[in-house]
């Protein structure tokens, strides 16, 4: 598992979704909807950074992360970086994910130049239930 | 003389002093790009583009012999509104622009003042009983101010 970097960055935005537990419904035609639940953990958990006006080469820095982390597809770990600044310690709990579910890059980062070396960079990850 | 007052005031359109100008303004601006981040309690900024636009009120003025100087509204005029549609030229964009100089005559008779290549972003003339004609005209700077004294 590999930490994000660079670790000092702060996001200025930050989106979580804590996923949905593994499910199928069935809704007969009267309406009845029946559930049929295939696990008790949640999975499928999301998180949106979006670093608006950082200098370029911290950009650079979270490319060459997502090119280390992923060329061997690798988790990342956000303790001890600062994307969970700015939230309460109950919820970091949550944005760091501390159950079975592990954060993987969802696509490569989008980087957006504003102006001469500064650029906007949105990230997106996923954390789903590895196989044993 | 410390103070200057618009009596000191020049104005120059692509180097030709106009003689029947009544008032320029313009206005230095700067954008801010928002630094600030997730913990923070009191905004961050970090400086961004800057831009000069203004506007400059010239009488417009027809006689026998006047000088260049006495005719630049119809010459602004020109540059903006084409009786013929004529398309200015894209990749150069030379039609559109205007050197425009704003500043005072100082104390010593030297010129402070700041120039610019500008577009004539608009022109407004009115024409009513009791009062000078006059072109009331607005520009945007291209580009960064090629020279500055003031």
């Amino acid at each position: 598992m590999a930490q994000f970097k660079p670790t000092n960055v702060t996001p200025s935005t930050r989106s979580y979704s804590p996923g949905e537990y593994p499910q199928v419904e069935f809704e007969a035609q009267n309406g009845v909807k029946t559930v049929i639940r295939y696990g008790k953990n949640r999975t499928g958990s999301s998180l949106s950074l979006g670093f608006d006006n950082i200098l370029d080469s911290d950009a650079a820095a979270i490319l060459k992360n997502y090119e280390d982390i992923n060329s061997i597809w690798d988790e990342v770990t956000f303790s001890g970086t600062n994307v969970i600044n700015g939230a309460d310690s109950t919820l970091q709990s949550y944005l760091i994910e501390r159950t079975e579910l592990k954060w993987r890059y969802d696509g490569p980062p989008m980087v957006t130049s504003v102006f001469p070396g500064r650029s906007n960079v949105q990230c997106k990850f996923v954390a789903c239930l590895d196989s044993p | 003389m410390g103070y200057y007052s618009g009596g000191d005031g020049l104005m120059k359109v692509d180097n030709t002093a106009v003689a029947t100008v009544t008032t320029w303004s313009f206005t230095a601006s700067q954008e801010t790009l928002d630094v600030t981040t997730l913990g923070d309690h009191d905004r961050k900024l970090v400086g961004g583009t800057r831009s000069v636009s203004g506007s400059a009120s010239i009488s417009w003025y027809s006689a026998s012999g006047a000088s260049a100087g006495q005719t630049q509204a119809t010459a602004l005029l020109n540059k903006l509104i084409k009786a013929n549609g004529a398309a200015p030229s894209v990749v150069s964009g030379q039609d559109y622009n205007t050197s425009l100089t704003l500043g005072i005559t100082d104390y010593d008779g030297d010129e402070k003042s700041i120039t610019m290549g500008v577009i004539l972003t608009s022109i407004a003339m009115t024409n009513s009983q009791g009062e000078v004609l006059s072109a009331e005209v607005s520009f945007e700077a291209t580009d960064h101010p090629s020279a500055i004294s003031l």
